[in-house]
């Protein structure tokens, strides 16, 4: 491309616009000083005497005199249509009949404005509709389908033949880009959309054209903001309907709206998706320390039971954290057990810790942590002990029978459990990278011509919307009720000196058959 | 070619030398959102609109607004019924006689479908402002417009000479063209 001066294209630099005057004509059969709106009007019907104009290049030509009829028009011609802030007037109206039958007719009128394509609105029986042009295709013949069979266009919609047929042209007025003639017959066939968002497609075939157009049907109240008229009686409810700002092929909100629902439905994840972190951040250190125990090595190597501590109230969750301050590079396997009454041991469990760290190909690396935690729900209240023992070995040692590193143990009471915090976190970040990566899919799909928002989209962004909710309620009821503890593995108690074994090698104990441990995979050898 | 806006005589470069291709008859102004000499943005790039030429379909007509890019690019902003298409020339290619499209029929371009919209015969109304090409008030050819079946893109197919000359482009939101000054309350 040859290079260009920028300054041409700086803002500001453009002439100014040309003033919007309508057209002046002096009707050719009785003189009169009319205003043509629309300067692409072919016909114009003079409004004193009816006389049907050809607005040639050169000079208007009587066609005829149309007769004075009262259809029941509520607009006239001249009002107004108040439309995603723009101002369309009413410049023609036609009137159609079907079957010869004066009581199926359809009433029409064209919305102009100079700046935005036209609009045209049409009445039947009441109920109007929006619609304005569209080039998506129908996949065969439209009008060959009968009511209630389907219709694909090459947009990927589904449309449901609502009805089809033949109008006759039984009334024109005002002033219409073509030649219109009472009698001139028009084929239609109207569709709804096969997914309930309320959008119409219609294709009408004229002469050597076929046309097709996208619609909305409005609410009588929607007409009435409209045009600021009240429209009295013969007017329907319409079925529910997205209002006049959710439908402009001229407006870029229009032009989101099939977006709109995922932006909202994204909006609504991103602020559950920060309801559940912080949440999860609280109820991470939520509780009542109770104890705070530090086993040395050599005491963890045998077992060690705690002095007692309190839980404070039947079904509370305690967390149990072990913290091995100085395991580096190093693993350790902890077997520990809840004591009630000196003997009772209602729970066993054990925790394998890890810590390795790194530089590698001059890029440090980490794994594991130094310290793990257990939920526990305490269906009694009570005075409780810790009866633990553990074994630990460094690098890549695979096995230990003693412990080289101590153990510190803090009990806190009456703690929530953060998982359910957690896994909302991960599906609701999920769900936030689909409906991002959605809207981007679907603006690009908007941007490139005139979409309506799609029935697939609405439902997408309510069900999203649906499980943000729901989840974080439900995430919050379980996590508030107590649930993701471990429950008591020996709720009813199993005797602590009974348990107790020796081994061959002379020891004994409770946790005799765990004095040797494992520690397999990752480590140093693992690496990074 | 260039239309003086004062005397509206048209003249265009040929053969090294300026020529006078006539009076020319004026077009209306401010019944369009463009005009010459609008400048505004358009798929995020600044653009001015330079000239204007309408043509006649035998009952109605249409225009054909030519504008250049700020990256240089030069093309046409087609205005049928106050609907917007950006076209650009395209690849001539071999394509069959005009007597052989109709409105309804596919055909393939460029390994791309296309359904005809309308077929029919273009006469030059008149034309205004800067213009890549020399026209003639008055000058007739047969035309074809065609659009994508997803209603996205559009093809026009002018038989002007032996191999048609061929315009692609596609349909333009309202909201992809912001005019530095729009059209208010008329």
């Amino acid at each position: 491309m040859s290079a260009v001066d920028p300054q041409r294209f700086a803002v500001g630099q453009g002439r100014s616009r040309p003033a919007y005057d309508a057209k002046g004509v002096q009707c050719a059969n009785c003189g009169a000083g009319l205003k043509v709106k629309d300067e692409r009007s072919e016909l114009v019907v003079c409004p004193y005497c009816s006389a049907h104009l050809e607005l040639s290049r050169t000079e208007l030509r009587v066609l005829g005199i149309g007769a004075k009829t009262d259809v029941g028009f509520q607009l006239e011609i001249g009002d107004s249509f108040r439309h995603q802030g723009a101002r369309y007037e009413v410049v023609a109206r036609l009137a159609f009949i079907e079957d010869g039958d004066p009581t199926e007719m359809t009433r029409q009128y064209f919305l102009y404005n100079p700046y935005a394509g036209p609009l045209w609105l049409s009445e039947y029986k009441g109920v109007f509709d929006l619609s304005t042009a569209s080039h998506v295709m129908p996949q065969g013949d439209p009008f060959a389908l009968s009511k209630g069979q389907t219709l694909a266009t090459y947009d990927g919609r589904a449309w449901i033949c609502a009805d089809q047929g033949e109008y006759e042209l039984h009334y024109v007025d005002g002033a219409l880009p073509w030649i219109a003639r009472a009698g001139d017959r028009v084929r239609y066939a109207e569709f709804v959309d096969q997914a309930s968002s309320g959008e119409r497609y219609e294709a009408t075939a004229y002469q050597n054209e076929r046309e097709y157009a996208r619609g909305w049907t409005l609410s009588a109240s929607q007409v009435e903001q409209a045009t600021g008229k009240s429209l009295g009686g013969g007017m329907q409810a319409a079925p529910p309907v997205a209002g006049p700002s959710d439908f402009d092929p001229s407006s870029k909100k229009a032009a989101m709206r099939g977006s709109t629902w995922l932006m909202i439905a994204a909006a609504v994840v991103a602020v559950a998706l920060v309801f559940h972190f912080i949440a999860g951040m609280v109820v991470k250190d939520s509780g009542n320390r109770v104890t705070r125990w530090k086993v040395p090595a050599s005491s963890l190597t045998g077992e060690s039971l705690s002095e007692p501590f309190g839980v404070s109230g039947g079904g509370n969750n305690i967390r149990i954290e072990l913290l091995a301050y100085d395991l580096d590079n190093a693993w350790m396997a902890v077997d520990a057990a809840l004591v009630k009454d000196e003997d009772k041991v209602l729970h066993v469990f054990d925790r394998d810790i890890s810590y390795y760290h790194g530089v590698e190909g001059g890029e440090s690396w980490s794994e594991g942590a130094n310290y793990e935690t257990a939920y526990v729900k305490m269906p009694e209240q009570g005075t409780y002990r810790m009866l633990l023992h553990g074994v630990s070995a460094r690098g890549n040692v695979e096995t230990a029978s003693q412990a080289l590193h101590d153990l510190t143990v803090e009990v806190y009471d009456g703690v929530y459990v953060p998982s359910f915090f957690r896994y909302g976190l991960f599906v609701g970040g999920a769900m936030l990278f689909a409906l991002i990566w959605g809207i981007a899919a679907v603006r690009k799909k908007e941007q490139s011509g005139f979409q309506m928002g799609s029935g697939f989209e609405r439902g997408a962004g309510i069900a999203a919307i649906a499980v943000a909710v729901l989840g974080t309620g439900t995430t919050t009821f379980a996590t508030v009720a107590g649930y993701g503890a471990d429950e008591l593995e020996h709720p009813g108690g199993v005797s602590l000196r009974q348990s107790s074994v020796s081994s061959g090698g002379g020891s004994s104990g409770f946790f005799v058959g765990y004095a040797t441990r494992s520690h397999l995979g990752g480590g140093l050898a693992g690496g990074k | 070619m260039a239309m003086c806006q004062y005397c509206s005589n048209a003249v265009y470069w040929d053969a090294g030398a300026i020529q006078s291709a006539g009076q020319q008859s004026s077009l209306p102004e401010g019944f369009s959102r463009l005009y010459r000499g609008a400048a505004g943005t358009l798929m995020q790039k600044r653009f001015v609109v330079l000239g204007r030429v309408r043509y006649s379909f035998g009952h109605g007509f249409w225009d054909e607004w030519f504008v250049e890019l700020e990256d240089g690019a030069k093309g046409w902003l087609t205005e049928d019924d106050h609907e917007l298409a950006l076209e650009f020339p395209a690849e001539k290619a071999q394509l069959p006689g005009f007597a052989s499209f109709a409105p309804g029929q596919s055909f393939q371009y460029a390994q791309s479908a296309f359904m005809v919209e309308e077929v029919g015969h273009a006469e030059c109304l008149g034309f205004e402002g800067t213009l890549p090409i020399v026209v003639q008030t008055g000058e007739r050819y047969p035309y074809v417009d065609a659009s994508s079946p997803d209603g996205q893109q559009t093809l026009g197919i002018e038989f002007d000479e032996q191999v048609p000359t061929v315009f692609r482009g596609r349909w333009l939101a309202h909201a992809e063209l912001r005019l530095d000054e729009e059209g208010g309350e008329w």
